[in-house]
């Protein structure tokens, strides 16, 4: 695949993106309020428990956690799964498969577009607003760079993990409730909700054999210089290898499928 | 000219599941469905040659959409003997796909949100169509079709055939050998119609590209096609020149007879009264049965005849004769 395709695609992206005026201000409002929400929600906890430190988190390295998540959020984020499903029940999937391009690139690049928009628009302003408003202090070369790869390696996971499930839908067509499910595992596993170090060691323990906070949680804590570097990079890797090798077969069965029913 | 197309005993069977009515079926086919096989092709042979604009007909569920998706790529058929363009559609995908281009008129191949030129310009990239070329082709393209305001309004904006005429660009930018068209004139006003048929005729004539044309409409297929391949039930019942219809199929003539003084009563064998008034019937011959020449020799001789019109009935009606058989 050329780099022409991947562009092209990703334009397409941004413009879907930005098709509704008022939706793109909404999401870019709802954030910030978010952010506010969990600032007063742990100012609460930390007033009303009279602790300085709960596991490790100081209410300010608390307020940074959760500026972080909120970033990392706008990176690695994906509705491919929603696009398939919505391809598959709509009958659109044959757009896709009369244009010659393969069907993982075809939905990666799209989003990838969407998630270009997303950086300029959400994820330097909240960047800008974490550092003077948070107290989010700018980490040191090292860690920084880290983060960037860190993140563009979670970003491939998420997306992995959501076009796994998308394929499904090649079989099972209607796939909302184990959209949700995902997400549920996504956001409960990844440590948007709280960090994974609230959790009880056995489940943290097991957390690591998992991808889920490898999406959201590692590169957070890279940014923050609490886990090492060169080991959470080395094992986020090793979830991007195995999922695009998983995709790789799958995608054809999923392909083989639409072609044998003719959905 | 060569074969573009070679396709030989085409078969394809599909799997559906059977629900009946009410809520205790729903539950009974959730739990156990009721799976059906459906032999949609049936044994399906045909060769196109390169530059010929052939026409798809048949009955809804009769097949044509199957043998059009297997054509695509769309979908894999149960027999392996199908070479386009030396390939096998369904298997090599992405490759395939590079060399055709499809309208399918009741879906949008078109971002719904967008622009269409958006969708031009992403063709652009994914079909590495040069910048230059894609911009003189895309110009001549939108003069053609007179799309240029259009072409700039969300497509989810357009009506449908505004909306046509920018997915027959989006078909053609990339310069395809072979051009897939489902029914391309539904719900088209007369005169979208006539220049669409007008764009498709000077397109194969100037760059010699094949069409595959599905249609309900009779006219497009007599302005538009060589040949017509007719398939009901999952076979081809009729392949050849249109015209050949005419002279196998067309067992009747219609015969309308305006009278100087009031009819008498009419008796003729092989002939059908369609309509009688006082100074003017109508009748069906059987040409099968009686000829032409015999019946006004009758007429003349018995009816003081004032004007005679003998006519073919028209195709559509032979065809729905064709379709029921």
């Amino acid at each position: 695949m050329s780099i022409n395709h991947h562009i092209g695609l990703a334009n397409i992206g941004i413009k879907v993106a930005t098709r509704y005026r008022w939706e793109a201000i909404a999401s870019l409002i709802a954030t910030p309020v978010s952010l506010i929400i969990y600032y007063f929600l742990w100012k609460s906890i930390f007033t009303y428990t009279g602790a300085s430190v709960i596991r490790g988190f100081a209410f300010n390295d608390m307020v940074q956690y959760y500026v972080l998540s909120m970033i990392v959020g706008f990176f690695t984020w994906s509705q491919v799964d929603g696009w398939i499903e919505n391809d598959i029940v709509n009958g659109w999937m044959f757009r896709g498969m009369l244009l010659p391009i393969g069907l993982t690139p075809w939905y990666l690049s799209f989003e990838m577009g969407i998630n270009v928009y997303n950086i300029v628009v959400q994820m330097i302003p909240i960047f800008l607003i974490g550092i003077v408003f948070f107290g989010l202090p700018i980490a040191p070369a090292v860690p920084f760079l880290a983060f960037i790869m860190s993140i563009v390696f979670a970003f491939l996971i998420y997306f992995g993990l959501a076009y796994l499930l998308g394929l499904g839908a090649f079989w099972m067509k209607r796939i909302q409730g184990l959209r949700k499910v995902r997400r549920m595992l996504v956001a409960f596993l990844g440590g948007s909700f709280i960090p994974l170090a609230f959790f009880p060691q056995w489940l943290q323990s097991v957390s690591h054999f998992l991808p889920f906070e490898y999406v959201k949680s590692v590169p957070i804590l890279i940014y923050l210089q609490r886990v090492p570097v060169i080991e959470s990079l080395l094992a986020q890797l090793a979830w991007v290898i195995a999922l695009y090798v998983i995709i790789h077969f799958v995608a054809k069965m999923a392909v083989r499928r639409y072609a044998g029913v003719g959905l | 000219m060569t074969n573009i197309i070679h396709v030989k005993d085409l078969k394809k069977q599909f799997k559906t599941v059977k629900r009946g009515h009410g809520f205790v079926a729903a539950f009974k086919s959730f739990l156990k469905p009721k799976i059906e096989y459906k032999q949609a092709l049936k044994g399906i042979s045909f060769d196109i040659k390169e530059g010929e604009i052939v026409g798809l007909i048949g009955p809804n569920g009769a097949g044509k959409s199957t043998v059009l998706k297997i054509l695509c790529g769309l979908l894999w058929p149960d027999t392996e003997d199908v070479r386009v363009m030396g390939m096998q559609p369904w298997k090599d995908r992405v490759k395939y796909v590079k060399q055709i281009g499809a309208v399918f008129g009741q879906k949008t191949s078109l971002y719904w949100d967008l622009p269409a030129v958006d969708t031009f310009y992403l063709h652009r990239d994914l079909y590495d169509i040069p910048a230059k070329e894609f911009e003189a082709r895309m110009k001549r393209l939108i003069k053609l079709l007179e799309a240029n305001e259009i072409s700039k309004t969300p497509v989810r904006d357009l009506s449908l055939g505004e909306r046509m005429r920018c997915e027959v660009i989006q078909a053609l930018l990339h310069n395809p050998r072979l051009v897939f068209l489902d029914e391309p004139t539904i719900g088209l006003d007369i005169i979208a119609k006539e220049k669409l048929r007008d764009f498709i005729v000077s397109t194969n004539k100037e760059k010699k590209t094949t069409f595959i044309i599905t249609t309900h409409d009779m006219q497009d297929i007599e302005r538009l096609c060589d040949r017509v391949i007719i398939i009901n039930h999952g076979k081809i019942i009729y392949d050849g020149p249109l015209d050949e219809i005419r002279k196998k199929y067309l067992t009747d003539k219609h015969i309308e007879i305006k009278l100087g003084s009031p009819a008498k009563k009419f008796a003729f064998k092989g002939c059908k009264v369609l309509e009688s008034h006082e100074y003017e019937l109508i009748l069906e011959l059987n040409t099968r049965k009686a000829k032409v020449q015999n019946l006004i020799n009758y007429l003349l001789k018995n009816f003081d005849v004032a004007d005679i019109v003998v006519a073919d009935p028209p195709i559509e009606e032979i065809i729905a004769k064709m379709y029921q058989t």
